[in-house]
């Protein structure tokens, strides 16, 4: 794991022999110790040598609802763990990540944040950091936040949708931003954006805009609630109310079974990019070999952070590689099952309804 | 007198959000002939129509004790009966038990509603009543969409019939029990069915067990919930799995559905592949809805004696029992109900002329 962690440095060199030793490496430490991804590997393609990082075969990821904990072989369970759920439509749908060490989950949040988001190598003081999320237990998204806003933020705040006394503190804080001239990071779901500032809970002056290197970030979709607007006319809604341009925009994608997460910069269609350690394939599912280019596939990821659970995951999300090599979302894929942080976030706004993601 | 009614939206009363288990029931798979094709292949083609009729008439009156999933139905008066048929799928029980009765009862009419995505139903059941002097009103709604105008035939089909039987899942059944109390209803499901193997059953029949529950990925009243293992312990768990993955077997399913199946769909099936345990515990669950999973119990004090009493005790949920070597458990299993039993590997193909497993083909046994 050090070799990882040392890879994760920011400013290490992240080169392509490096990350194909360690997957290499975490390949085999998965196929002797972790026996869900080996029965997944054996069930799938039966005994193989993989040769490169694009031919290691990946785990589906529905067997993170089936098993409660995918890890590899640890004799006693570390005292300090952490157990994420995701959201589902019932028990059965709910995955669970089981990581013994947060380390590298850690090491992970800050590098990608700082690099993709900050365009930072080291933790600068001098935010105000406010997430917006109704509490949801066990969710990694939330766990997330919590750290992001312990490495960051001069001034913390989570804020509930739901609650108004959060409502008038976030809006205190928005005011510094303008008048002190604090640089704001307001990360939170899109639904609970949504019902923050769509309707008009908050009381924003106009004329008051944030400071300029404030950065708005947004996670999740819909997720089967009955909203008119793209997410994209609400990232330009946001970027109107709080004075910003679109580059103070971003996305964010993740899920609880991965310990890395992508950005990309608000846009019709935005272009994920991630850290060298993730990395991503768009794959038929069935055979796991790479697509044509431009077609749409399941989406394979590579994950060095997720060491201790399974860093090769099979997801159910479609998705293409963009014309910057980024990689561009398109949804669940088959009717499976929409899961995730925003359905979550709906549950506890009382959103009953629920589609297909 | 036969109809066919086409109603080409395909959005209908079936929920037919997989064309994976559609059309791999009824067209793409490479491991099954599908029910129609057989039935086609055997009863048409292979038969003519005295053959076909003289099999019926076999089936029916040769059987010493009438299966409960067919003995159901007294001909005895049944030309004022006007039989209606809800199938879910595919509905091969539906297709078959519907020609049968139109054939055998001659009711006043049979009135038969599918959800298929094909056609091939409509072509079968024509071929068989086409030029027949059968004087039961046949009808077949493929779809009846509720915008659709054939969906009023349909429903006023309901309405008259004194006989509703019905295939699917507990919404299906509760909705007809709900909306037509006064009507006799005939329920075929939901039902469950399992599997009975020793511990050398599994590698020798793991493709045979894999395609049982691989055709509709456990979805299914025909899908293995689970499996008995009986006697000696059964190799560990990744054996076992690596058995039902067998290689071979994955890459020819790979291969053949790559080319046939959307994208989601592929997803659904790579994802699914595991919904598949071996659980050696001696607590069995017997799930409520379709789950599409697949469980292997074992316990080194369970005998045969167990299974029977286990069949005797769901009597009347049971769909289908496979059998590996323990075909002692045919004629018992019967006894206490079990409509039907098959070897391992036939679970998801029921043919045409073996609804009455004592008269099965011992041969087929051998696995």
């Amino acid at each position: 794991m050090e070799k990882i962690k040392n890879y994760m440095k920011p400013g290490s060199i992240s080169d392509e022999e490096t990350f194909e030793n360690l997957v290499e490496e975490l390949w085999k430490l998965h196929w002797d110790r972790n026996p869900v991804y080996k029965e997944s590997t054996l069930h799938l393609f039966g005994q193989i040598e993989a040769q490169g990082w694009r031919s290691t075969p990946c785990m589906p990821i529905s067997r993170f609802k089936e098993n409660k904990a995918i890890t590899i072989g640890t004799e006693k369970m570390p005292p300090k763990g952490e157990l994420f759920q995701s959201s589902g439509t019932t028990q059965g749908d709910k995955s669970t990540h089981y990581l013994p060490y947060t380390d590298l989950y850690e090491a992970s949040i800050a590098g990608s944040f700082l690099h993709l988001v900050l365009k930072e190598f080291r933790w600068l003081p001098g935010y105000n950091v406010v997430t917006v999320s109704p509490h949801v237990p066990q969710s990694s998204l939330l766990w997330m936040m919590d750290f992001l806003r312990e490495q960051l933020g001069s001034w913390k705040l989570m804020v509930d949708p739901t609650k108004s006394e959060d409502l008038a503190e976030l809006e205190l804080l928005l005011q510094d931003s303008f008048d002190l001239e604090i640089p704001l990071i307001m990360f939170g779901t899109s639904l609970a954006m949504y019902d923050l500032f769509q309707k008009n809970r908050l009381n924003r002056p106009d004329d008051q805009p944030l400071h300029h290197e404030s950065k708005i970030i947004t996670t999740g979709g819909w997720k089967g609630r009955n909203i008119e607007i793209s997410q994209y006319q609400l990232e330009g809604d946001l970027s109107y109310w709080l004075g910003l341009s679109r580059f103070n925009m971003m996305r964010e994608y993740s899920m609880s079974e991965m310990s890395s997460q992508l950005y990309a910069y608000a846009a019709e269609v935005p272009e994920y990019k991630s850290m060298p350690w993730l990395r991503y394939r768009v794959v038929d599912p069935l055979t796991q070999k790479d697509v044509k280019e431009g077609e749409h596939g399941a989406i394979a990821f590579y994950d060095l952070a997720n060491a201790y659970s399974c860093p090769f995951i099979l997801t159910e999300d479609e998705g293409s590689i963009g014309p910057n090599g980024g990689l561009i979302l398109h949804g669940r894929l088959g009717g499976a099952v929409e899961k995730g942080c925003s359905i979550s976030v709906g549950d506890a706004l009382g959103n009953k309804h629920r589609g297909l993601g | 007198m036969w109809e066919t009614h086409w109603v080409i939206n395909t959005e209908g009363w079936g929920k037919m959000t997989s064309t994976y288990t559609a059309t791999s029931a009824n067209d793409y798979s490479p491991f099954h002939y599908s029910f129609i094709e057989r039935v086609q292949k055997k009863c048409v083609e292979r038969f003519s129509y005295e053959q076909y009729e003289r099999i019926l008439e076999s089936r029916t009156y040769t059987t010493k004790s009438p299966l409960p999933s067919w003995g159901e139905v007294n001909f005895e008066h049944t030309t004022k009966r006007k039989y209606v048929f809800v199938g879910a799928r595919s509905s091969p029980f539906a297709l078959s038990k519907s020609v049968w009765i139109a054939l055998k009862g001659h009711p006043e009419s049979v009135t038969v509603k599918i959800s298929s995505v094909g056609r091939d139903e409509e072509f079968f059941l024509d071929d068989i009543f086409q030029n027949r002097d059968c004087p039961t009103r046949c009808a077949i709604y493929n779809h009846p969409h509720i915008e659709d105008e054939k969906f009023q035939g349909w429903m006023k089909a309901l309405d008259e019939s004194t006989h509703i039987v019905v295939y699917g899942g507990e919404e299906t059944v509760e909705y007809y029990k709900k909306r037509y109390p006064e009507k006799e209803l005939i329920i075929h499901g939901p039902k469950f069915s399992f599997g009975v193997v020793t511990h050398d059953d599994v590698p020798r029949s793991s493709s045979r067990i894999w395609k049982d529950f691989s055709l509709t990925m456990g979805e299914g009243c025909l899908s293995p919930r689970f499996y008995f293992i009986l006697g000696g312990k059964p190799a560990n768990n990744h054996e076992n799995t690596r058995y039902l993955g067998s290689h071979s077997q994955r890459d020819n399913e790979r291969d053949f559905y790559q080319d046939h199946l959307p994208l989601g769909e592929k997803s659904n099936l790579a994802q699914g592949w595991f919904h598949c345990e071996f659980d050696l515990t001696d607590e069995i669950e017997v799930p409520d809805h379709l789950y599409g999973g697949m469980k292997f119990y074992w316990n080194e004090d369970r005998t045969e004696e167990d299974v029977i009493k286990f069949a005797e005790a769901y009597r009347g949920q049971i769909s289908t029992v496979a059998i590996g070597s323990h075909l002692d458990l045919l004629h018992p299993l019967s006894r206490v109900g079990v409509p039907r039993v098959c070897p391992i590997g036939d679970m998801q193909t029921p043919d045409f002329t073996e609804q009455y497993d004592e008269q099965y083909d011992w041969r087929d046994f051998l696995v």
